[in-house]
């Protein structure tokens, strides 16, 4: 009697939860097989994919995108690489030295968590402007390898976890700081790396403003800022082609999502549990 | 640091020894120096300068003359400023609220399923909507919110509410852009939170939800006094990060409302985007981004005190 009034609970409970899935994926699913419907289509059969696909709005799209997507991946690399490498610098500091000062300045980095993105936002276009930076990928690039403090927080108490002893063989093998840090502490960090690499490279992704007021030339622009800046405004009202421009834009996070989809879900969830 | 160091003169040979140790570990500042510099530069100047600035008339120009607290003076009397706060609660109260209950109560959901391969598979599902750009995911709502044929006139057409030639411009409408704003995102089961609260309710261990068991306790109960005080941490996160986030959030009136129709949707801090980026008034709108520094300082560590308090 208990079995079949778990089962039928379960089945209830199944069901609840699919709806609530539907209803949020519903949206996205019908971007997609929009994205293919040609104009006329679309008017008519909105609500359900068809055949036969129109390949053709993704080739209209892509001169206009592919610039975007590029530049963002180029700003993606060279700001992840340099966060990685500037972050895991001072981590391995601040996890393995010792020397004056150093929970003075660990917790002087950390305040800066504190710091809200309102007040600075001002003050810090107008430095890059006093630098003449805005207009460049300088100043798509540089905001990287500063703004995640946090990383050095958590790649601190991964450093933190590896046992003594490997560095300690090391050193006493005659190996310099940097060599012990570079050959054996990051290869031996590849994971938590690896997570901090794809938080590093949705956020490059995912931010539109501050491209949107330090970038003029539609050359230099990222694919967030370009789609809701130049693209929006000549597309916007041909719902196929800019779903197709918004499906191509998706695609590098999809294969991300496909191929380190361990990574990713915990570079998304690990903030929380470790603060 | 070490002009510092050089100050203590009455203490020769502690400072000689501090010195000697600083020297010792000159590698390690070597590694800290790029770090250090982004701080200082990225890090501590732009939000120093920024309430110093909200003291001056500073124009995009560049044009700067030391005014007081006249910035100030001029905010507490703008009926855009002044207004922008009350569209601010409205629209950041309720999705706090939803940010914080909704995902919580999806990942009960998931927790109950006993189907080890569609638990799975639902958590991939609900983190699909992540996988585009989140500038698109608002883009998507707004084509759902479109007048003539989106997903949400379509559904109010069929069941009823609205008339087969009714047109509601929900963007575009005073009365109905703020639950418009509210709205978008539903079900708002998706998303890292559903699987952040999921981990915490995996984290709690199996006996203790036995023993609850075998004490007769049911469901509810059992979520009342078990799972929600073992969430306290992920509560308490995502309330704070939800306050400080939303409080300075106008990410929704860039993409989609330009603070309009009229000025229905200006929050405090699109008000200082508009009028820094579009106005050139850089001091004025340091002296926005100044007070909203000090409201957030203000409600988060009251938020600190109250839930230390609590637990």
């Amino acid at each position: 009697m208990k079995s079949k009034d778990s089962t039928i609970y379960q089945i209830l409970l199944n069901t609840i939860i699919i709806i609530l899935l539907f209803t949020l994926i519903y949206p996205l699913f019908m971007a997609v097989w929009c994205s293919f419907k040609s104009e006329l289509g679309f008017m008519y059969t909105r609500w359900y994919p068809t055949i036969p696909l129109r390949i053709g709005n993704y080739s209209t799209v892509f001169p206009k995108i592919w610039r975007y997507i590029v530049n963002t991946i180029f700003v993606a690399v060279v700001g992840t690489t340099g966060m990685l490498l500037i972050s895991s610098a001072s981590a391995y500091t601040f996890a393995r030295l010792k020397f004056p000062g150093k929970e003075f300045i660990f917790m002087s980095f950390m305040a800066l968590m504190m710091v809200p993105g309102v007040l600075t936002l001002i003050p810090n276009y107008m430095l890059y402007k006093s630098f003449g930076l805005l207009d460049s990928y300088w100043a798509l690039i540089l905001p990287s390898f500063i703004a995640p403090v946090g990383s050095v927080f958590l790649l601190r108490s991964f450093f933190r976890s590896i046992p003594e002893e490997i560095f300690e063989s090391a050193r006493m093998d005659g190996a310099k700081e940097f060599t012990v840090f570079l050959k054996i502490c990051l290869p031996l960090s590849v994971p938590i790396l690896a997570t901090l690499c794809i938080m590093s490279v949705n956020g490059t992704w995912n931010s539109y403003f501050w491209p949107m007021i330090t970038i003029r030339n539609n050359d230099l622009l990222t694919i967030s800022a370009g789609l809701i800046t130049r693209f929006q405004s000549e597309y916007g009202t041909n719902y196929p082609l800019s779903f197709s421009g918004y499906m191509l834009a998706s695609i590098p996070l999809l294969l991300i999502f496909i191929f380190a989809n361990q990574y990713y879900i915990e570079g998304i969830t690990s903030a929380a549990i470790k603060i | 640091m070490s002009e510092l160091v050089v100050k203590g003169k009455e203490n020769k040979s502690s400072v000689k020894k501090l010195g000697s140790e600083i020297w010792k570990a000159r590698n390690a500042y070597f590694f800290l120096l790029p770090m250090l510099v982004g701080v200082i530069m990225f890090g501590y100047y732009p939000p120093l300068m920024g309430l110093y600035r909200s003291l001056f008339d500073w124009r995009l120009s560049g044009r700067m003359e030391f005014v007081g607290f006249n910035n100030f003076k001029n905010l507490f009397q703008d009926i855009t400023f002044l207004n922008s706060f009350p569209v601010m609660l409205k629209l950041f109260v309720p999705s706090l609220i939803i940010g914080i209950t909704v995902p919580f109560i999806m990942s009960e959901l998931l927790f109950a399923v006993k189907n080890l391969k569609l638990k799975s598979i639902y958590r991939i599902l609900i983190l699909l909507p992540m996988i585009t750009p989140g500038v698109v995911g608002t883009l998507i709502w707004k084509y759902i919110y479109n007048p003539q044929d989106g997903i949400v006139t379509a559904i109010l057409r069929l069941v009823g509410l609205m008339g087969k030639e009714q047109v509601i411009d929900w963007l575009h409408n005073p009365k109905t852009v703020i639950p418009a704003i509210i709205f978008m995102g539903f079900p708002w089961v998706g998303g890292s939170s559903v699987l952040i609260y999921l981990s915490g309710l995996i984290g709690i261990g199996n006996e203790i939800f036995e023993s609850a068991k075998l004490d007769g306790a049911n469901t509810i109960k059992r979520i009342w006094h078990i799972d929600i005080p073992s969430l306290i941490g992920q509560f308490r996160y995502f309330l704070i990060f939800g306050i400080i986030g939303g409080l300075q959030n106008f990410g929704v009136q860039v993409v989609l409302t330009h603070g309009g129709p009229g000025y229905s949707t200006y929050v405090p801090a699109y008000y200082m985007y508009t009028v820094s980026f579009t106005g050139g008034m850089m001091g004025y709108g340091c002296a926005i981004g100044t007070v909203l520094f000090v409201l957030i300082f203000i409600v988060s560590v009251f938020t600190f005190r109250y839930l230390k308090e609590r637990s």
